[in-house]
């Protein structure tokens, strides 16, 4: 990394950034004098954004009130924005899986309430990745991680659910019932709903806590749906073992 | 903090804490009344509008002081805890004992007001009342009891039924005020309201009491560990309280100027003025304005018994106070201990005060005067905290060194003004808060001899938890 954090750059926005940047490599306890002598910046100019940073949570103070520590507040920013990592093992049963299945199987990870792809199928790419992050309530992946967010806290894309194709659900309590389905089901399907012509099944991926941290989706032609749900048995084996793969 | 509710409380509530604490509505149908008839300064009372200028400039410096201190530190005992971590804790003790005498002579101040206002209440409504001082002596003590549960059962509960009655008050009184001077337009004369008498004694003495008017407004800093996102929420609410408040106090205190030099002698004497000038026109104009400053009274006892409670629960916990008074309810998460402990203590002073015969307005007066010399007190003790808080954890700025010495020297001298003014008038207060003074040293130097380990514990705050901070991984 050559990359030094001394550029010259103004304005209360990119200090703002610079100041969690040294927090972050520094780490816990870092100084306000640390920041200061870092940046270069005025302590004056420091304090101010520090104090701002702090009362939004980006930024906690330590016990002594001296040091700083990156808050909860940039987990919103850190996990979304770093692509997830797939162990080898775990991409070597994916293939595994995938060999001699004429439909595609992809790894979602769910990171902070929302959507990230983890592993695409190399064979049969994803058409609407944009559709697929953005519009949770269309997809099984998404439904899957709807479901498990659960009760009122669900992050439902705020007023209207975006109508995708002609069977999307777009009935907010519609959506509630079947997200009641899929949690005692314990798996999530759409058929037609996020493209017309093609069908999902998303099974969970869980985590040592039993929460779902990921799905495995098997897609296909529609007309094909019953095929793929032939397959239901063999993927919920192979999420089995990949929850200790991936968490 | 264990044991509180952490981190729940939106900002309305926590606005609400320090409005209420304030009660403008109150404040400015009662206060100015004190100053104008001279009850503490003798015959002529100072200039009304430079008065509550000068207070408010004086409460925007203390502000300006606290504001750096709320954005660092989330305090479950305001200025008591700020002073902690800046000028240390045998100094705190003495600006926490200076907090609670303060919370606790304003609390039982707004109890005697309600008391008071409400049996002026029934007069104007007309309905006889048999005995007005045992009617009063129970309206007080329904009005602890209400207060005692609605803040056991939590300061969401409690801060939203005070916004509302607050609101309310707030409301009636600008409405009556509009309605009385269109009436009265005419007759206005605004050049006396600007006049200066130029007695310096009087104004150092009426600005304390209309400091006094102000005070409370640093309260939310007791919700620091309750409040969302305490870093912002707090400062915001403390500084815009004050501005808020002395905006509706100038309009308040010029209109009363104007409405008080008319009347008779026998209004400005009276312990509900502004209510006596209106039921001489409408009698149920006068009745609706008890009730929305009865209201404001009461919103303003559940607001300092609130924040006392809080430094009283903090000092229980940190071993300098009796332990119990550190336990809270298992159910509501609130310092109910504290709030149980101190609440009798707050209503038999206004009781006494009814029983023994003495005049409301006298009453009223003195509680508030001596209840403003605790803030004041630790107003000058936290405000010159400041540099050396922020020296101690390493954000040390010129300014604050600077702003620091000025309130505090500016804060110093109303308060010895005022002190040898009341003293020349043969006043005790000054002894009272004085002696209130020495012995919370006396207990501090104790401390520090007997049992130095629970004198360092003081300065207890909502400390960063595991939770506040950022752990990457792949939780959802």
């Amino acid at each position: 990394m050559n990359y030094s954090p001394t550029h010259s750059g103004t304005g209360s926005a990119s200090n703002s950034l610079r100041i969690l940047e040294i927090v972050a490599r520094f780490g816990t306890g870092t100084t306000a004098k640390e920041i200061t002598d870092a940046l270069r910046m005025p302590p004056a100019t420091a304090y101010r954004i520090l104090n701002a940073l702090v009362g939004a949570e980006y930024l906690v103070r330590t016990s002594d009130l001296r040091g700083f520590a990156l808050g909860h507040a940039i987990s919103g920013l850190v996990t979304a924005a770093t692509p997830p990592t797939v162990p080898t093992a775990a991409r070597t049963a994916m293939d595994e899986f995938r060999r001699g299945n004429r439909f595609a199987v992809h790894l979602i990870m769910f990171r902070n309430a929302s959507v990230r792809i983890a592993d695409e199928d190399p064979d049969y790419p994803l058409h609407s990745v944009f559709e697929l992050l953005r519009y949770p309530h269309a997809s099984a992946a998404g439904k899957l991680m709807l479901a498990e967010l659960g009760g009122s806290a669900s992050p439902l894309p705020g007023g209207q659910l975006m109508k995708l194709t002609e069977n999307t659900i777009t009935d907010s309590d519609r959506l509630e019932e079947q997200l009641a389905e899929i949690r005692l089901k314990d798996q999530a399907s759409e058929i037609n709903e996020f493209e017309s012509g093609s069908a999902s099944l998303a099974l969970p991926v869980r985590m040592p806590n039993g929460s779902v941290g990921a799905a495995l989706c098997l897609t296909g032609p529609a007309e094909r749906f019953t095929t793929i749900y032939a397959h239901a048995e063999a993927a919920r084996e192979l999420t089995l073992r990949l929850a200790p793969l991936l968490f | 903090m264990e044991g509180l509710r952490r981190r729940k409380l939106s900002f309305l509530p926590v606005f609400a804490q320090s409005i209420a604490n304030v009660a403008p509505a109150g404040a400015m149908s009662v206060i100015p009344a004190l100053i104008f008839p001279g009850l503490v300064v003798g015959s002529a009372g100072p200039n009304l509008v430079l008065t509550f200028s000068a207070a408010m400039a004086i409460i925007v410096l203390v502000t300006l002081c606290l504001r750096p201190m709320a954005k660092r530190m989330a305090a479950v005992s305001g200025l008591y805890s700020y002073t902690a971590k800046g000028l240390g804790q045998r100094t705190a003790i003495t600006a926490g004992w200076s907090a609670i005498f303060g919370y606790g002579l304003v609390a039982m101040a707004s109890l005697l007001a309600v008391g008071t206002y409400i049996v002026e209440l029934f007069v104007n409504l007309g309905v006889p009342v048999a005995d007005p001082k045992i009617f009063a002596v129970l309206v007080i003590l329904a009005a602890a009891g209400a207060a005692c549960f609605l803040m056991v059962r939590g300061i969401q509960i409690s801060a939203w039924s005070t916004l509302l009655m607050e609101a309310i008050s707030i409301g009636i009184l600008t409405v009556l005020m509009v309605v009385y001077f269109a009436f009265n337009a005419p007759q206005v004369n605004l050049g006396c309201v600007f006049a200066w008498n130029g007695h310096f004694d009087s104004l150092s003495i009426g600005i304390v009491v209309a400091v006094s008017a102000f005070v409370g407004f640093e309260s939310p800093t007791t919700l620091g560990g309750e409040a969302q996102r305490p870093f912002v929420s707090v400062p915001r609410a403390i500084t815009w309280t004050p501005i808020l408040a002395g905006v509706l106090y100038l309009l308040a205190v010029t209109a009363q100027d104007v409405a008080l030099k008319e009347a008779p002698s026998d209004i400005t004497g009276s312990s509900t003025p502004l209510s006596d000038l209106f039921s001489q026109s409408s009698p149920l104009f006068a009745a609706v304005l008890d009730l929305g400053i009865a209201a404001s009274w009461f919103a303003c006892a559940i607001a300092s018994v609130n924040a006392l409670a809080r430094i009283f629960f903090c000092m229980g916990r940190e071993g300098v106070a009796p332990r119990v008074v550190g336990r809270t309810h298992a159910a509501f998460r609130t310092p109910s201990m504290a709030i149980l402990v101190v609440m009798p203590v707050v209503a038999i002073v206004p009781v006494a005060v009814i029983i023994s015969g003495a005049s409301p307005e006298q009453g009223l007066a003195n509680l508030f005067t001596l209840g403003a010399y605790g803030y004041l007190g630790s107003y000058i003790l936290a405000s010159a905290s400041l540099p050396f808080f922020l020296r101690r954890i390493g954000e040390n700025t010129l300014p604050s060194w600077i702003l620091g010495a000025v309130t505090s020297v500016v804060l110093g001298a109303v308060l010895w003004t005022a002190a040898m003014t009341s003293i020349g008038t043969g006043n005790p207060q000054t002894l009272i808060y004085g002696g209130v003074l020495l012995l919370s040293v006396i207990y501090a130097a104790f401390l520090h001899r007997r049992l130095p380990a629970r004198l360092a514990s003081v300065g207890i705050y909502d400390e960063t938890r595991e939770s506040d901070l950022f752990h990457s991984g792949p939780l959802p």
